[in-house]
């Protein structure tokens, strides 16, 4: 399959890429800025999903909460959401109207207006409450990036810390809002029924005139090599145990990523990954078990999660993971790399349907990979030996490298 | 572009719908069939159970082996209970379409029922509970669907979920009986959207050996009219408090169901257009999250039953009392002085401009001819749909408004801590419930 993909800049510095997709019944469009937990430093963690909540209180021209209607009325649907290395603002349109999405994104880049600050706050801190401190699991794996990173800060919560969000200020949000949202911090990415020049003409239409210019600086903290195995317990009233063991390996857009991605199919895919067989079906260690890869900016984190089976200490649970984790590759043959491909194969073909996840893509591959590897990766694959994937392991891999976390009743 | 479905129905009297799609070289696939929750005798959650179980492979292969041999081709087959249809889904690169449906024959003529494997699925089964009664979301679910429907015992559970006592008391026996009579009176169907023609396939389908039954059951389900007078709070040691409002709807085929579907949108179901999104979280600063649904009922036997409402809402615990008035008070607004003319434009214009949106994708197209059978409906049926929402008048829509809020004893369930919430509620007639009981 052929991906029409086009790319261009605007002269402020707006970088556009568009997927051409005529056979198309809408479009969807993307808004990302360089804007997340990496571009935070404690004391302000947060204020990127702050800035995002209150892009919906209007400029002069939009009234508070209107720029969701005005999609609606189109037909259309709109969101946004915050990540550890951007803030992505998007919508799915019927074909025609990509107008009405560019012209009151390109007013909000420069005339927000921060109305009702108070109140938005107390809606961010019952986001907080509902999606981290009521939920276990994800309160355990905030835990987890805060001890796997020392220094980088992929280690801050994207909601922020408690402390943070009553600190912050109306004038800090301003300021950030100033600094990081400029044509030459953002990327648009359209792709569906839709023609490259047609996006070109209307994203010169509306941000052309934009003179922010600046390219925020950034001297992130690097992340010291880490050379000692990192534990920690977190215990929680009446929570089911987990065990996460992770590990820091490769950012988005390295050349080593599908042989990642093939090994962590082969350790923890489907029924038959060699984990998951062995540790789950043949010796009912754990209920279930597998393995998580996340490609970042400067980054990627590998994390094998595991609930252990009921009445199973999670101690040994843990020891056997460990073990078995290390032993794994010697188990497995070039059978298990052929189903690792045609499943990592069969998924890639199945991420490009809807237009709805390859503007993500699109956006990503721009802001931290290059655009032309969308298309390359089905080779990439192809080319992926046991022999690559047993180098990775002993290169990336090591009880030293480890984080291990459990989370514990109380 | 618009689609076009193509119809054939096989010797065995299986019922084919396709679609053909160019854009990508894969299939989805769905095999349904008129059986679900409903027809558990009296253990909820063993129709779930058995097709959990049936997923673990087929005679002479380990449920690894099996997983291997689909993955081998990219292959998924996952099962998926419904109240009265269950659904085999499969997918996977078309040059493997004909593998899946041999891997899925297999599967469903000669399922192994391993005691080993019942064993563990039970073990899985009582740690997804466990890591389910710490979320709650499933919490309230969960005890909202038990209290909403306690006097209709074959809704009361969910179907994908069952009773957690009545799943960990089954025996393999148990399971197998009910496989045996599963296929009763099934009336199966299979729609499947690819890039494959026709005739790729048709030889295959043809020859499908699906196990269809014999004997017919019966299905009649009684609904008596829905009545409550008092709160259910749920106890559990949260910050966030999570309050459901639930009160019976109309049927998809009721002839007000169009003016509903609009009413609602204004109501709660168009995020931050919507009244409760404007009143409970604009205005007053009060929830994260507050949106109303319609569930517009369970297709059975050629009826509808059970269509119902729900109003969600997440709220601090202390706010939880004021977040509930605000939701009823705006309501009573509602009533009284029906929703704008504006509200309306906007809700048409947005019906309207999201017909691109229902078929763009392999999956949409798929799901969509599947809620068409289930509910005897044409295919492309939001055509017609579309055309009645843009002929109705304000006064229709405000007839649906009253017919979709006028409830005077809601269906309440909080979960959140229960001293907190008692307090707070302590005018109405309050039944506290402790989920650790119910493991």
């Amino acid at each position: 399959m052929e991906l029409k993909i086009f790319t261009g800049t605007l002269s402020n510095g707006l970088r556009v890429v568009v997927n051409e997709d005529d056979e198309n019944t809408m479009v969807a469009a993307a808004l990302l800025y360089e804007a997340g937990s990496r571009t935070e430093r404690e004391g302000i963690t947060g204020i990127s999903h702050i800035l995002e909540h209150m892009m919906y209180k209007g400029t002069e021209k939009i009234g508070p909460e209107e720029y969701s209607k005005r999609i609606q009325r189109l037909g259309g649907y709109d969101n946004a959401y915050t990540s550890k290395d951007y803030t992505v603002y998007y919508v799915y349109l019927p074909p025609g109207t990509l107008g009405e999405f560019l012209s009151m994104e390109g007013d909000r880049m420069v005339n927000l207006k921060l109305r009702d600050f108070k109140e938005e706050m107390e809606v961010i801190k019952d986001e907080r409450r509902y999606s981290s401190v009521d939920n276990p699991i994800e309160y355990f794996m905030e835990e987890f990036w805060w001890r796997l990173f020392k220094v980088h800060p992929y280690r801050f919560p994207v909601i922020g810390l408690e402390d943070d969000l009553n600190r912050i200020k109306e004038a800090d949000v301003i300021e950030y809002y100033q600094k990081f949202y400029t044509p030459p911090n953002a990327i648009l990415a359209v792709a569906g029924k839709v023609k490259f020049e047609e996006v070109m003409e209307l994203a010169d239409k509306y941000f052309s005139d934009i003179n922010k210019n600046s390219k925020p600086e950034l001297s992130v903290p690097l992340e010291p090599e880490q050379r000692q195995k990192v534990e920690f317990e977190v215990k929680r009233k009446n929570s089911t145990p987990v065990i996460a063991i992770g590990f820091k390996i490769v950012p988005f857009g390295d050349p080593l990523i599908p042989v990642f991605d093939v090994l962590s199919e082969m350790l923890g895919g489907g029924k038959w990954g060699i984990l998951v067989r062995e540790l789950v079906y043949e010796k009912s260690v754990f209920a279930s078990l597998r393995c998580e890869t996340s490609y970042l900016k400067d980054h990627g984190v590998f994390v094998l999660v595991g609930v252990p089976y009921p009445g199973v200490d999670i101690k040994n649970a843990e020891s056997i993971l460990e073990n078995k984790f290390y032993d794994a590759l010697q188990q497995l043959g070039e059978d298990d790399l052929n189903t690792a491909k045609n499943k990592l194969l069969t998924e890639y073909y199945f991420d490009l349907e809807s237009v709805r996840d390859l503007v993500f893509d699109l956006a990503e591959f721009e802001l931290m990979g290059k655009i032309e590897d969308i298309t390359k990766y089905p080779e990439s694959l192809k080319s992926v030996t046991l022999e690559d994937v047993r180098k990775v392991f002993s290169q990336y891999f090591g009880v030293e490298k480890e984080t291990v976390g459990v989370l514990n009743e109380k | 572009m618009k689609s076009e479905v193509k119809f054939f129905e096989l010797k065995k009297g299986i019922k084919v719908h396709y679609v053909k799609k160019d854009k990508l070289p894969i299939f989805y696939a769905n095999v349904l069939f008129n059986r679900g929750s409903i027809d558990e005798q009296d253990k909820r959650g063993i129709h779930n159970f058995t097709l959990r179980l049936l997923a673990e492979g087929p005679e002479g292969k380990s449920p690894v082996e099996f997983s291997k041999e689909l993955e081998k081709f990219g292959l998924r087959i996952k099962t998926r209970s419904g109240y009265s249809f269950t659904t085999f889904e499969l997918d996977g690169l078309s040059d493997f379409f004909l593998d899946a449906l041999i891997k899925l024959e297999e599967l469903l003529r000669k399922p192994a029922f391993r005691e080993e494997d019942f064993k563990r699925l039970k073990d899985q089964y009582f740690t997804a509970v466990k890591l389910g009664f710490q979320d709650p979301e499933f919490v309230s679910s969960y005890f909202s669907n038990m209290f909403y429907f306690k006097d209709v015992p074959p809704l009361s559970a969910l179907p994908d979920f069952g009773f957690v006592r009545d799943v960990l008391s089954l025996t393999l026996e148990d399971v197998k009986n009910y496989y045996t009579s599963l296929y009763d009176n099934s009336n199966f169907s299979v729609v499947i959207v690819s890039n494959l023609e026709i005739s790729e396939f048709k030889e295959k389908i043809e020859n499908l050996n699906l196990p269809l039954g014999q004997r017919s059951s019966s299905r009649s389900i009684e609904v008596p009219e829905f009545k409550f007078d008092k709160v259910y709070i749920v106890n559990m040691d949260i910050e966030q408090a999570h309050l459901k409002i639930i009160n019976p709807a109309v049927k998809r085929n009721d002839p007000i169901y169009g003016a509903i579907k609009v009413a609602n949108f204004i109501w709660g179901g168009s995020d931050f257009s919507s009244r409760l999104m404007k009143r409970v979280r604009v205005k007053e600063g009060l929830s994260y999250s507050v949106n109303s649904v319609v569930n517009f009922g369970i297709p059975l036997n050629g009826d509808i039953i059970a269509p119902y409402s729900v109003i969600s809402c997440e709220t601090e615990l202390n706010k939880a009392r004021k977040a509930f008035d605000a939701i009823l008070e705006e309501k009573t607004r509602v009533l009284r002085d029906g929703f704008e003319k504006e509200e309306l434009e906007h809700a048409i214009q947005f019906f309207k401009g999201s017909i691109p949106f229902l078929v763009e994708s392999y999956a949409q197209l798929l799901s969509m001819i599947t809620e068409e059978i289930i509910y005897g409906l044409p295919y492309f049926h939001w055509e017609e749909e579309l055309r009645a929402i843009e002929k109705l008048t304000l006064d229709e829509v405000n007839k649906g408004a009253q017919v979709l809020l006028s409830f005077e004893s809601p269906f309440v369930l909080i979960v959140g801590r229960a001293k907190k919430l008692k307090n707070q509620f302590k005018d109405f007639d309050i039944e506290v419930i402790e989920p650790e009981k119910y493991l």
